[in-house]
């Protein structure tokens, strides 16, 4: 019996279902498309705003909706960690730094740091310890 | 934006989520497994939800100001993690693009990426913008029965906020020059962006910061929809 054009066929198949199979699963690690959604639904949550006590004496505000949305794995962008910063002074760091380039700056007591927004960028988040307040620097 | 990283007692480390609220950040921390929003500042998911997180002073500033306010600063080792130092969203700042989930509420008093300095009082926001500062660096202004002083260095592009109640007396301030301002009742010059008495009869006395951050405004309105804008 000749199969051939059966063989030929399900060559087709299969290949239509690895490509089909294929694009689905660039789809599922692509961030935000509908394949990536469908495993990281958004979440809503709803936000009561206790930010003092009002001086008017109004009633608090409804609680508002706000939905998360996941968009990349937990830590695909570090944090940098207590242990891992380190820091410049003087000279040093002027030859880091361009007088224009953008920084975040805290003071606690004498203790003055400054962080480049540039680094921040690629890490959102720095978790430091300035003046003996622990703090995180975000961005 | 600025946090204390002690919460409830104990001091908290945090991480990125990878989630976002209205294109801004959301933390977790490896404590508790909290889920915390940076633009709301509160724990939005886990068990601290309706968590406040303390929103400390900071300034987003040019380093030569920043250097020019302290000398002595110390600057994070900017070899510390990966990258070449180049920011991967500079093109996202000049860009009219309102981020990877787009804007929800188109508020035309300014425009998108204008940026402004943005108060919270409780239910009651107020947005300054910095194209407004810039003509009047030193703002006297009450909002809420709270009298309070907005300050701007157009060249650092750093703004900031205090109250002018200082004692139990409210005090009111002019420009002197870009990092500078004085009281009109005692004479006394102040740092404009620390808010510290550096001359004069009040010398020593530092003014309360309030918390305010510096925003995109179509990030501002679509968080707080209903703010007020400062107009001058």
């Amino acid at each position: 019996m000749d199969v051939g054009w059966w063989m030929s066929i399900k060559g087709m198949v299969l290949l239509a279902a690895l490509a089909v199979g294929g694009f689905a699963a660039l789809l599922s690690v692509l961030p935000g498309s509908p394949v990536w959604r469908i495993f990281n639904p958004p979440m809503t949550v709803a936000i009561t705003s206790e930010t003092g006590a009002d001086p008017t004496g109004a009633p608090p505000e409804p609680p508002r909706k706000f939905e998360i949305i996941t968009l990349l794995a937990r830590d695909a962008i570090p944090a940098i960690l207590e242990n891992r910063v380190a820091f410049l002074t003087g000279v040093e760091a002027e030859a880091q730094m361009a007088p224009s380039d953008r920084v975040i700056g805290v003071s606690i007591g004498n203790d003055h740091r400054a962080y480049s927004t540039a680094q921040l960028s690629s890490h959102e988040v720095v978790n430091d310890t300035i003046g003996g307040v622990p703090v995180a620097v975000t961005w | 934006m600025v946090f204390a990283r002690e919460i409830e007692g104990q001091t908290l480390t945090f991480g990125v989520s990878g989630k976002l609220i209205m294109n801004a950040v959301v933390m977790y921390d490896h404590q508790t497994d909290t889920l915390w929003s940076q633009f709301l500042a509160s724990g939005v998911d886990g068990p601290l939800t309706g968590v406040d997180m303390k929103l400390l002073p900071s300034q987003l500033t040019s380093w030569a100001a920043w250097v020019e306010q302290h000398p002595d600063t110390k600057l994070l080792d900017r070899t510390i993690g990966r990258g070449s130092g180049r920011d991967p969203y500079t093109s996202y700042y000049s860009s009219n693009s309102a981020g990877v989930l787009g804007e929800e509420n188109g508020d035309t008093r300014l425009r998108r990426k204008d940026l402004i300095l943005g108060l919270d009082y409780g239910r009651e926001r107020i947005a300054y913008a910095f194209k407004h500062l810039a003509d009047e660096p030193v703002v006297n202004d009450t909002y809420e029965g709270a009298p309070v002083v907005i300050t701007h260095d157009p060249e650092g592009g750093a703004a900031a906020a205090f109250s002018r109640v200082l004692g139990g007396r409210t005090i009111t301030f002019e420009a002197v020059d870009r990092l500078a301002m004085r009281d009109v009742e005692t004479g006394t010059t102040w740092a404009s962006l620390t808010g510290k008495a550096v001359d004069g009869e009040l010398i020593g006395a530092t003014l309360e910061q309030l918390p305010s951050l510096v925003s995109f405004w179509f990030s501002w309105t679509d968080f707080y929809p209903s703010t007020e804008l400062w107009e001058p």
